[in-house]
């Protein structure tokens, strides 16, 4: 009957660090409600995996052999043969965004692309503390805001920590109306988070709602190809909301892809969260470059913002660029409350949101762009 | 090619690259605004 006890007397203090590390996703999703379709089914997971000789994941079972477990094969499957869920997450969000606010605003599009710079300063912090440079950029990648595609380029670049990357980006992303509001006060003055701006609504053409997912692909393509699976799929749900002749597959991609993909993604990711490979200094240092690539992407936004303010006339309100990163809708309504806070007749939304989904378009290129260039500087 | 080095090349072609697609879609939407805007009078 020594088989009964054999569990516990292999327990590891790592593995019980990961128990720890699992509840408290868990209490993080329930209770504090952060992130809760990916952060509970990842602790979960974690708690799931880390269970001496748990049948979830690969094992070698004594007289019989090698057994796949189910949170291994899906991860290999789902993710590191061909990316699959990720990506296909991503026909799903492109099939729940409308682009309308940026396509009446198409300079907004520059604050996509500003709001990256997060990921590229946590590069070289990264590289400055020892990592490798796909492990570095792997970790910057955190600062796309984008859970999907921080796991993808991780994944892509075969970096040794792809679990603490999707729980860095993932608990970022959730802790947005936190870190974004620091960040924004630590480079604008009240004056500035004040300016008004007025929205024009007029009605975009369909027609160029139709055109503008297949330019983007083609030119996402063209300019840079490594991007075209991101970008593509995103387009491609985008695609299907806009073309009015698939709306129970823009429905079925929003609703029933999304979650279930959403349902597996989280514990499929456990398979990276076992203990001899999350529970180490790196790990740490991940969550805190993390916060840093969120930090810098919402200052480099505002001071974006600020510096198109010095050559224009019409001056805009620098909060607006905070909304270039991919947190969507997160923080579009940061922004979007701090203009009424500074300003009670001041409705910033509908620019924000404009900026929050270019910021969606910008994440995914750059993740396209670090996959295209990284392989050439090693 | 040292990792810091690289994180710099990478910062450097990395921004720019983002910024040149951009500018891209940005004056690819602006032409196939006019051009919408010009069918619909």
């Amino acid at each position: 009957m020594e088989f009964l006890v054999e569990g516990f007397a292999a327990l590891t203090w790592q593995q019980v660090v990961m128990f720890i590390v699992g509840g408290v996703l868990i209490y993080l999703a329930i209770s504090k409600k952060l992130e809760p379709a990916l952060l509970l089914p990842m602790g979960f997971g974690a708690i799931l995996v880390n269970i001496p000789f748990s049948g979830a994941v690969d094992q070698v079972m004594e007289g019989i052999g090698p057994v796949t477990g189910i949170v291994d094969w899906l991860f290999d499957v789902g993710i590191h043969a061909s990316e699959a869920m990720p990506l296909l997450l991503f026909i799903g969000i492109g099939a729940m965004i409308d682009f309308g606010p940026l396509l009446k605003n198409p300079k907004l599009l520059f604050f996509g692309a500003a709001a990256q710079f997060g990921i590229f300063l946590t590069v070289f912090a990264a590289a400055g503390m020892g990592f490798s440079l796909t492990d570095a950029a792997s970790i910057g990648i955190i600062g796309a805001a984008d859970g999907p595609t921080s796991i993808l380029v991780s994944q892509v670049l075969g970096s040794n920590y792809v679990g603490p990357i999707a729980v860095a980006a993932y608990s970022y992303m959730a802790l947005v109306p936190i870190i974004q509001p620091l960040a924004i006060k630590l480079v604008t003055t009240k004056k500035e988070r004040a300016i008004k701006m007025e929205y024009h609504g007029e009605d975009i053409p369909r027609i160029a709602k139709i055109l503008f997912p297949i330019v983007v692909t083609m030119i996402a393509g063209l300019v840079a190809p490594s991007s075209i699976a991101l970008v593509g799929f995103l387009m491609f749900g985008n695609l299907l909301r806009e073309c009015g002749v698939l709306d129970s597959l823009s429905d079925t991609a929003q609703k029933v892809l999304v979650n279930l993909i959403t349902l597996l993604l989280g514990i499929t990711i456990a398979s990276t969260m076992r203990a001899e490979a999350f529970v180490n200094v790196q790990t740490i240092l991940i969550m805190c470059l993390g916060l840093v690539a969120f930090f810098f992407d919402t200052i480099a936004g505002v001071l974006f913002a600020k510096l198109l303010n010095i050559f224009s006339k019409k001056k805009m309100n620098p909060m607006v660029g905070a909304a270039g990163i991919s947190a969507f809708p997160m923080s579009a309504r940061v922004v979007q409350k701090m203009g009424l806070q500074a300003n009670n007749q001041n409705h910033l939304l509908m620019f924000a949101v404009g900026a929050n989904v270019s910021g969606q378009i910008a994440s995914v290129i750059a993740g396209g762009v670090i996959l295209g260039l990284v392989p050439t500087l090693i | 090619m040292d990792a810091i080095t690289g994180s710099l090349q990478l910062m450097w072609q990395g921004m720019v690259s983002i910024f040149v697609v951009i500018a891209a879609i940005c004056v690819a939407v602006v032409i196939v605004q006019k051009i919408s805007k010009k069918k619909k009078q």
